[in-house]
């Protein structure tokens, strides 16, 4: 069974053809979800809900052949709202380690993913979610305007605003660390 | 470092670190919620076509368009003037009168009368008009493919619903439902834009203008929304306006524009929805053939009787 007919099948209430459609994209999706939330537990309870949702919203999908871009839509709005209410609850920002393997390249230092990671976290979570569906998902800019629902100019200059922020966050924290150096 | 390295190429490193599956407990857990989760239902869901490849359906297409080309010309075409106002001008058949089906695949020209719809109608129609699959006591779905309609445009739909109950909150999402929504009071059509304006601002109405349907006074509009400002807002592709009291919803959707006319009959709050049906996005062909069929939609409604009571039929 091709997926269009799992989707026009679980569209028409079969939950065994939804558990299907969705069990091999759930990895990438929680991948995903973990690039922009940057936490394990609150990129599965994103997923999870995302994952319902479309369950239950699944009839507003017209057109089946677009249900990986309606699901991958509805994930990241679900991650931008986790990521906004995170940012409500506590300004403090947690440095966590990061979760999984060890990077697979030998460019970056430990020291480099901290800045990263740090930088990352200072982001609107909806300059988060471009970074990573550029650079992770990697999608083109009209990719991520489809995906987000902006017009495809927006979605280059935020994505052009968010290298600027993410450069500018890296090359601050350079120079604080530079400067507690210097007075150590 | 971002002074010696592509910032790109280091997030391009960077993103790629971190897992890539999910756990088993997470993924079952989903499944439990989602057997626990009912699915919104959706009246344009069981509007929908079988899929049908897209050869097939120019083939049919091209069939109805060969055989509606020669009802139409005669008798719709001269008539083809948009207009906000309908009204009761139309005599039905006095030789043809039949119980309304959904059974039927496709209408006899003849009147229809229903007979266990909420609010009793009769309606003239002709053999171009199909019913929706699924007839309930709140909803009565007619549609037409029109033979110069655009190429993503598979049809107009014209259909009655009669809510239950509106909902009063944004979005209406299904877990807050059952504690938030509130039985319908209006008893107005006034009474029914009112609350609409307030409970769905990312949906835009242009001024509603008064019209006579079957001799009761209406308002009626076209409503435009982005399907960004729903998704923004509510995270889905539609906005729920209305409960028709069988598990159905009445859900406005973005893209394509509606024509939404409310009427009062007999206490209960009608709404008559005039729209494209489209596989797809609208576009602005679309847009541009929208009067055509607001104008074919008109010339049903000009038969549009409400009647107090079933009437005796010719089976």
């Amino acid at each position: 069974m091709v997926d269009r007919d799992l989707v026009e099948a679980a569209q028409r209430g079969d939950r065994e053809a939804y558990v299907d459609l969705i069990r091999p994209r759930a990895d990438h999706l929680f991948a995903v979800a973990h690039r922009i939330l940057r936490d394990v537990d609150r990129s599965e309870d994103a997923l999870q809900d995302a994952l319902v949702i479309a369950w239950r919203d699944l009839r507003a999908v017209r057109d089946p052949g677009r249900f990986d871009a309606w699901l991958r839509r509805l994930l990241v709005r679900v991650c931008i709202a986790h990521a906004t209410r995170e940012r409500r609850r506590s300004a403090k920002l947690r440095l966590l380690p990061a979760d999984g393997p060890a990077a697979p390249d030998h460019l970056l230092t430990v020291a480099d993913r901290d800045q990263l990671e740090r930088g990352f976290r200072r982001l609107p979570p909806d300059q988060r979610a471009i970074l990573v569906l550029h650079h992770f998902a990697g999608y083109a800019p009209a990719e991520i305007a489809e995906t987000l629902g902006i017009p495809p100019g927006t979605a280059r200059s935020r994505l052009h605003n968010a290298h600027r922020a993410m450069r500018a966050a890296l090359e601050a924290d350079a120079r604080v660390e530079a400067l507690g150096g210097r007075l150590a | 470092m971002t002074h010696d390295r592509d910032i790109e190429r280091v997030l391009d490193l960077w993103f790629a670190d971190g897992p890539m599956e999910v756990s088993d407990r997470v993924f079952d857990e989903a499944v439990e919620r989602i057997h626990r989760q009912p699915q919104r239902r959706s009246w344009r869901f069981l509007w929908r076509e079988p899929n049908v490849s897209s050869p097939m359906r120019l083939a049919a297409a091209a069939v109805v368009a060969i055989v509606a080309v020669a009802v139409a010309a005669v008798l719709f075409y001269p008539r083809l003037t948009p207009t906000p106002a309908v009204g009761p001008t139309a005599s039905p058949s006095p030789t043809c009168l039949k119980p309304y089906s959904d059974q039927v695949t496709q209408f006899e020209d003849c009147t229809y009368t229903t007979t266990n719809f909420a609010v009793p109608l009769s309606i003239r129609l002709d053999s171009r008009w199909r019913p929706s699959q699924s007839f309930s006591q709140n909803w009565l779905g007619l549609r037409v493919v029109l033979p110069d309609a655009p190429a993503n445009v598979q049809a107009l739909s014209l259909d009655f619903f009669v809510l239950d109950r509106v909902f009063d909150t944004q979005c209406h999402r299904a877990d807050v439902i059952p504690g938030s929504s509130t039985k319908y009071k209006g008893a107005t059509p006034q009474d029914f834009w009112s609350w609409l304006g307030r409970s769905a601002p990312m949906v835009t109405f242009a001024t509603p203008l008064e019209v006579s349907v079957a001799g009761h006074r209406g308002l009626q509009a076209v409503s435009t929304t982005k399907v960004n400002q729903i998704v923004d807002a509510c995270q889905n592709g539609g906005v729920d306006i209305g409960d028709l009291g069988a598990g159905e919803w009445f859900i406005l959707f973005a893209e394509n524009p509606d024509r939404l006319t409310a009427v009062v009959v007999d206490g209960k709050t009608l709404l008559i929805n005039v729209r494209i049906d489209s596989g797809g996005p609208s576009d602005a062909s679309d847009a541009a053939y929208f009067p055509t069929l607001t104008a074919a939609a008109d010339q049903v409604l000009a038969s549009l009787e409400f009647r107090s009571a079933a009437p005796s039929v010719n089976p």
